[in-house]
């Protein structure tokens, strides 16, 4: 029979769950180069939502946890081809051409136009997963061998014990991409381009948008999007640039190493201290955890 | 059933791990439990029982007894007194059903649901003087002159008395039993488990209203000194799941089918609390 | 980012032949094996000097030099070096002015047993040598030789769904009546070639600039939505 038992219900979790959920706030960037252009990103992400299911096979089911890119910005470096005239054949022959025009560049980008895309709140995705719960004694390395327990107090380095949400399997879910990125990237192409020629005479600049044809379109091309963006967005922040898996990373560390979802010191402190008088403290052991479809059972043994 | 299944959260205690705890609280807060003289704190071998202290206690220089004035000797105005000791220096607790130590008849046994029951042993002793000591007293009263004794009788007893000299601690100890129950106390938010006695039992003093006379006193005395000072925090019993959540927790109300909170039942104290996430 | 302009070509208005800029390039015909000398002059002064083998044993059909390449600045004390180039002796010597400001012109002598003769200049274009122009500004332009002039009207893209790809040249040649045709119409980079029936030299100004129409290319593309996309 153990000493002590706690139980916490679903919603006592849930709600514990919600803390440690809102004080997820990352940040991560990576890149990548693709050939005709480069891909970068800096990403903030925070959480939302997210339900909690207790199992009975001791695990916890997260669902639909949602993940909010705040800020979201991609930067597409892109090759604009050079502009050259001339080249075409003067004296064709059947066996090619005998003389031939000489290419003349008039215009080139260098290094690469950047197009720099707020995409915050237009990526809707989420994750599910299940957690088992880790036990961990945490002895605190700043704590000097032999350091009595209530000087441990003082010092600020007392252990603890530390229960943490251990990820079995973490899957994101792209749900959607809002409609408005085509229209955002269309802007932020004509914004960059305009950016590049913008101090050319006007027919300078006609002529170069014409040799180079819609400017879109030449970016799609370049960019290889094809017809579906929000396809090709996709596969680009998540299989090119890896950006859902460093999130999902993210998230599985934040809850499975670095903040545990209950943490009490070891020993417990059963009385305040007060005038002269030390803090009563009680040594805690045996901890462990079960859960169940309807709560989450700690018990624990008090020390001799 | 579900421990949870009319509250958001739930906290037990089982006797064997209140025994431990209480026996830490004997260890780390020893003044709680031994009362007695300067001569005793001074000269703590003269004690009935040595007390065991955490090392703590003596490197943070933490008092290992509260010191309490000498009993006045009757008659000498408050001039005199005997240096004492009190100790309890063993304390049990038995939660319904009682199966660890049997109740005296006095407490009406079995134990009855909701209660637990306390088995303590208190030593004491005063300090007796020998007959020289008292003979020096004598003299001492007698060679006070009349205007010394008419202005004592005119002040009243003066404290603290003196201790009177040169005795020897005449130690005894007896077995004790209470029967208490537990209530929230405190703040909304900010509860604890208190013990509230209700009955206590010396076994075979006598005459009967001797011993009912250190019933009282002990049992006064454990209700003004030491279970106001030792109530458990709701923290200590949740493990603090709500501190480290910033749930706010409050006992769940009495209900039908919660009767009673907190609870004594199945060896255990069981406390059932629901949840008000802060904003 | 950067964007570097060829702001000579952008910001050219006159092409000559006698004195070649960007967007101007002459085409000469060897003709006889042998060995040649160039002197590259830009005004009064000699910026380079070439060495040109023809053979029939070569079998590069034309030898293209760069003349803003290679020339050097003798009077800021950048000596020139002698480059030497080798083309099919039926093969063509084609010069052009890659950027700079230009206002090239070329000698190119035959080396005798004992004596050097010019066999070309640049200032001269004879039967068989051909000045390419290449266009870029749309409006009203005139091409002038001694004593006659042709009107060539440069027209802008059209915007469209695809890139632009200028037509082939158009052609234009000098005789001794003047130019034929008198009045040419291409679209901006397409190139043009005179001939020459006769010894001349080509001169072409902006007479009269197009309007420029707005810089934004009206868009011509629409993204369409895909709402459920998993991983």
């Amino acid at each position: 029979m153990n000493h002590m038992t706690v139980a916490a219900s679903e919603q006592s979790f849930q709600a514990v769950f919600n803390h440690l959920r809102d004080g997820f706030h990352e940040t991560a960037s990576g890149g990548g180069d693709f050939g005709p252009f480069s891909a970068s990103y800096d990403v903030g992400v925070r959480l939302e939502g997210g339900t909690i299911d207790l199992q009975n096979n001791n695990t916890v089911l997260l669902s639909e946890l949602d993940i909010v890119y705040d800020p979201l910005i991609l930067r597409l470096g892109i090759d604009i081809p050079e502009i050259c005239v001339g080249g075409f054949c003067i004296i064709p022959s059947p066996f090619g051409c005998i003389l031939r025009a000489p290419r003349i560049c008039i215009f080139s980008a260098d290094p690469d136009i950047q197009i720099d895309l707020d995409l915050s709140g237009l990526i809707e995705s989420e994750i599910s997963g299940t957690f088992s719960i880790d036990t961990r004694y945490f002895v605190d390395p700043g704590r000097p061998a032999g350091m009595s327990d209530h000087d441990a107090q003082d010092a600020d380095v007392p252990n603890k014990w530390q229960l943490f949400l251990n990820p079995g399997w973490l899957d994101i879910d792209l749900i959607d991409i809002a409609d408005t990125v085509g229209n955002i990237l269309d802007a932020a192409i004509d914004a960059a381009i305009d950016g590049l020629l913008g101090w050319l005479p006007g027919w300078a600049r006609s002529l170069i948008r014409a040799i180079l044809g819609p400017i879109v379109a030449l970016v799609r091309a370049i960019l290889d999007i094809a017809d579906d963006i929000q396809e090709w967005l996709s596969n680009l922040l998540g299989i090119s640039l890896g950006l859902f898996n460093t999130v999902v990373t993210l998230v599985a560390d934040y809850f499975a190493s670095r903040y545990p979802f209950l943490e009490f010191e070891d020993p417990i402190q059963v009385l305040d201290p007060g005038v002269n008088l030390i803090a009563v403290k009680v040594p805690i052991r045996d901890l462990d955890v079960l859960v169940t479809d309807d709560e989450m059972v700690v018990t624990a043994n008090v020390g001799a | 059933m579900a421990f949870t299944n009319h509250c958001d959260v739930f906290g037990s205690l089982h006797e064997a791990g209140i025994n431990r705890v209480v026996r830490h609280i004997m260890l780390q807060r020893p003044s709680l439990f031994n009362y007695g003289t300067r001569l005793f704190a001074q000269q703590p071998g003269l004690l009935c029982e040595k007390i065991e202290a955490h090392p703590e206690v003596e490197d943070r220089g933490n008092p290992i007894l509260t010191v309490e004035n000498p009993l006045p000797v009757p008659g000498t105005n408050g001039l005199y007194g005997f240096d004492f000791c009190v100790q309890i220096v063993k304390l049990e607790i038995d939660f319904h059903p009682g199966n660890v130590f049997a109740l005296p008849p006095e407490l009406n046994p079995p134990l009855q649901p909701q209660r637990l029951a306390l088995r303590l042993t208190v030593c004491a002793a005063i300090v007796c003087p020998d007959d020289r000591g008292l003979e020096d007293i004598v003299k001492d009263l007698e060679t006070r002159d009349r205007d010394d004794q008419r202005k004592d009788d005119e002040d009243g007893p003066r404290l603290p008395p003196t201790p009177l000299p040169r005795g020897k601690p005449a130690c005894f100890c007896i077995d004790v039993f209470g029967v208490a129950q537990v209530t929230f106390d405190g703040p909304s938010g900010s509860e604890r488990v208190c013990i509230k006695l209700m009955g206590l039992e010396i076994v075979d003093v006598r005459p009967d209203g001797l011993e009912t006379s250190l019933e009282c006193f002990l049992a006064t005395t454990l209700r003004l000194a030491v279970l106001p000072r030792t109530k458990i925090p709701l923290d200590f019993l949740t493990l603090e799941l709500g501190k480290y959540g910033s749930l706010a927790l409050t006992p769940t109300p009495i209900s039908a089918n919660v009767p009673h909170n907190p609870a004594i039942e199945d060896d255990q104290l069981a406390v059932r609390l629901d949840l008000t996430v802060a904003p | 980012m950067k964007a570097r302009v060829n702001t000579c070509a952008v910001q050219q208005s006159c092409l000559q032949s006698s004195a070649l800029g960007v967007l101007g390039s002459i085409a000469h015909p060897v003709g006889r094996p042998g060995e040649y000398s160039g002197r590259v002059m830009q005004g009064k002064s000699q910026v380079a000097e070439f060495s040109l083998h023809a053979g029939p044993d070569v079998d590069a059909t034309q030898v293209t030099i760069d003349l803003a390449r290679i020339a050097g600045s003798p009077l800021v004390g950048q000596p020139y070096k002698a480059h030497k180039y080798s083309v099919n002796s039926d093969g063509y010597l084609m010069l052009f002015v890659s950027e700079g400001l230009g206002g090239f012109w070329v000698q190119l002598s035959s080396q005798g047993t004992y004596r050097s003769r010019v066999v070309f200049d640049s200032r001269r274009l004879k039967s068989g040598d051909l000045f390419i122009a290449t266009l870029i500004r749309p409006g009203t332009h005139q091409a002038k030789m001694p004593r006659a002039v042709a009107a060539i009207r440069v027209r802008a893209p059209e915007a469209s769904d695809k890139a632009f790809q200028p037509p082939p040249p158009a052609g234009m040649t000098c005789t001794k009546t003047g130019f034929v045709p008198k009045r040419l119409e291409v679209y901006a980079t397409q190139g043009i070639v005179f001939g020459f029936e006769t010894t001349s030299r080509v001169q072409i100004d902006l007479t009269k600039p197009a309007p420029a129409r707005s810089a934004k290319s009206r868009r011509s593309a629409r993204w369409r939505g895909r709402p459920d996309i998993r991983r």
